[in-house]
């Protein structure tokens, strides 16, 4: 991402961000504004071919280039015009607001206050307002997250009350928080399950309760990145898909769509017979058949059980269009 | 090739910076590194580009004369008030929830936007922290995203396909909707001639931004905001009465209260508030045999109908 328009606004703020702090390593400079190295020297050198009108020495901003290839450091001077960057775009103000809107969806309510009056300072920098933008994430209840917050900074163990999501009973793990995290528009606790010895993700919205032990939480190290989360162990299913359930291609893992046939990865195979059941008559596996089985006995269980239960002949009748 | 052009539009925003009067054409041929040597013709284009390249970026350039007494030559200015940031101050508190909005859109099609502000703010002094505690992300990979960001910006219209190559809409773009990880582009479709809300992930190859910019006037944020509750599950206005089996369906059972109904052993009947029919049979079908409907009919048979399109299949060891 280097076109010359985007070199040219970075050296817009990279200048006097360097005029103001003399001597800062090539390694600080590049991570405070996302850059490789490599890419904040080919700005350097830019930087030091530009200056006043006139090109004569004096007139240009000065980089000690011995010094930067030599010790990795950065002087920058004699560039006074350009002690303080350009004012911030409209789209740049709005990327900052939504992403600080994407905190507020997930952070703990005592940071509510320093997001708000934070968003507003922002919004007040530019010449017109920002795009504007809506956020949701699936996240815990407020409560939740600030017993999580309050324990991933005193590094505490907790306990976790779990409705575990597809099989439906409810767990008491005992973890130490490491992380809170966004996959897919859902927060997750990212922590270590000392029962299990190992890492797990626990979705937000489940944690029903968090209760601090008491006792320190231990070191784990970092949890591992799961961008792909579901290609370890997933089991591949095609369905024949109609168009009223067509957004399953978008909300869930797809690895192929052909046609009508759309092949999605599933781990569990409870969320698997929940998505056949809520789907009807929209959608029917086609490969391997077995793996409508546990969705196909569900239903016939079910039916039997509103037969017996009330007699067929009320509530089997009348079945609406919905 | 890059880097010269990059050279001279910096040096050419330093020149206009550092002008006390407005530099005429002339003056900034002569004076400004990178436009010597052209013809006539290629300085005035380049001069243009570069003009637009830079007002693009947001840099105020002011045109005017320096004598109103006479039809002096246009020149060209950057009044330094207009282009510097003002002062910013921001708390301890803020700086840290502004690092962890730093990383938000790592590695999306926003990072671009979202380190150039950062940049900025860090050139007039802020210091960003992260605990790393909390690491929101929005996702949002698709090139389309940061097209439709900046066309809102400039009040740019959008043409696109959507869902097929072929079936082209244009779009006076609104707003932009990220819910449950899926991105959304609101707007006034002016084929339609109706607002509608597009999923960026249904868009069949590139959107383009038409000029030129200023198009249309933008509604109130108030419009878009409704387009975003419109996605949410509809307002609760009637209940359900289910039987649930032991410890099954937690969040049928959190959202609802416990009933006095006649159910089959082991079940426990409660009242759950609902929106519409489709959501709570959904949810009602999914978690079958789990959870019974005993009401309303409407309900009930939405779910049946889920249930009985799926039990008429055979099993695997059944031949068909």
């Amino acid at each position: 991402m280097s076109t010359s328009a985007d070199q040219v606004a970075r050296l817009l703020a990279l200048i006097p961000y360097l005029q103001a702090r003399p001597g800062i390593t090539l390694a600080d400079a590049a991570a405070a504004f996302s850059l490789s190295q490599k890419q904040l020297m080919a700005d350097l050198r830019v930087a030091f071919m530009c200056g006043l009108p006139g090109g004569m020495p004096g007139d240009l901003i000065e980089v000690d280039m011995d010094a930067v290839e030599g010790d990795g450091v950065i002087r920058l001077s004699n560039a006074d015009i350009l002690s303080k960057p350009l004012r911030l775009a409209p789209h740049e103000v709005g990327t900052l607001r939504l992403a600080l809107q994407a905190v507020r969806e997930i952070a703990a309510p005592e940071s509510y206050g320093a997001i708000d009056s934070a968003s507003a300072k922002l919004a007040t920098m530019s010449w017109q307002d920002g795009p504007p933008a809506v956020v949701s994430i699936v996240t815990g209840d407020e409560s939740v997250r600030q017993t999580l917050v309050d324990a991933l900074e005193a590094q505490q163990r907790v306990r976790l009350t779990y409705e575990g999501g597809t099989r439906g009973d409810t767990t008491e793990p005992v973890v130490d928080p490491a992380a809170v995290v966004v996959r897919e528009g859902y927060a997750y606790l990212e922590a270590w399950s000392i029962e299990r010895s190992g890492w797990r993700s626990y979705r937000l919205d489940r944690i029903v309760a968090v209760d601090i032990t008491g006792a320190e939480g231990e070191d784990h190290g970092r949890p591992p990145v799961r961008d792909d989360w579901l290609a370890d162990a997933a089991a591949e299913v095609t369905l024949r898909v109609q168009d009223s359930a067509w957004w399953i291609t978008e909300s869930y893992p797809i690895s192929a769509i052909s046609g009508d046939l759309v092949t999605l990865r599933v781990v569990d195979p409870a969320w698997l017979r929940q998505l056949v059941l809520r789907l009807g008559a929209e959608a029917e596996v086609v490969d391997p058949p077995a793996a409508q089985d546990e969705a196909v006995q569900a239903a016939r269980e079910a039916i039997d059980r509103y037969a017996a239960w009330s007699g067929t002949g009320d509530v089997l009748a009348g079945e609406g269009s919905v | 090739m890059a880097p010269r052009k990059t050279e001279r539009q910096l040096n050419l925003v330093i020149a206009l910076l550092a002008a006390r009067r407005y530099l005429t054409r002339e003056k900034i041929r002569d004076s400004v590194e990178g436009y010597q040597n052209l013809s006539d013709a290629a300085f005035q284009r380049m001069f243009e580009r570069d003009k637009d390249d830079l007002r693009d970026l947001g840099i105020p350039i002011e045109t005017g004369s320096n004598d109103s007494y006479f039809d002096d030559e246009q020149g060209y200015r950057i009044l330094p008030g207009d282009f510097e940031l003002p002062p910013v101050e921001f708390t301890q508190a803020e700086q840290v929830v502004l690092g962890i909005a730093a990383h938000v859109f790592d590695g999306a099609a926003l990072a671009p936007q979202a380190s150039s502000a950062l940049g900025k703010l860090q050139a007039a002094g802020v210091e960003l922290s992260t605990t790393g505690f909390v690491q929101p992300r929005l996702g949002g990979d698709d090139e389309a995203v940061s097209v439709v960001w900046e066309a809102i910006d400039g009040r740019r219209r959008i043409r696109f396909d959507y869902r097929e190559p072929g079936l082209t809409r244009t779009v006076e773009p609104w707003g932009v909707l990220v819910r449950r990880g899926v991105w959304y582009v609101y707007g006034l479709d002016l084929g339609r001639e109706a607002p509608r809300m597009f999923r960026l992930s249904r868009v069949a190859g590139t959107v383009q931004a038409l000029e030129p910019a200023g198009s249309y006037e933008l509604p109130d944020r108030s419009v878009v905001e409704a387009a975003a509750a419109s996605l949410e599950p509809a307002a609760v206005t009637d209940t359900a009465y289910v039987a649930i089996r032991g410890t099954a369906a937690p969040a049928l059972r959190r959202r609802g209260s416990l009933v006095t109904a006649a159910v089959p052993e082991g079940y426990t009947a409660y009242a759950v508030p609902y929106g519409s029919v489709q959501e709570i049979a959904d949810q009602t079908a999914a978690a079958a045999p789990d959870v019974l409907v005993l009401g309303p009919g409407e309900v009930r048979s939405a779910t049946l109908r889920r249930l009985r399109a799926v039990a008429d299949r055979p099993l695997s060891t059944e031949t068909a």
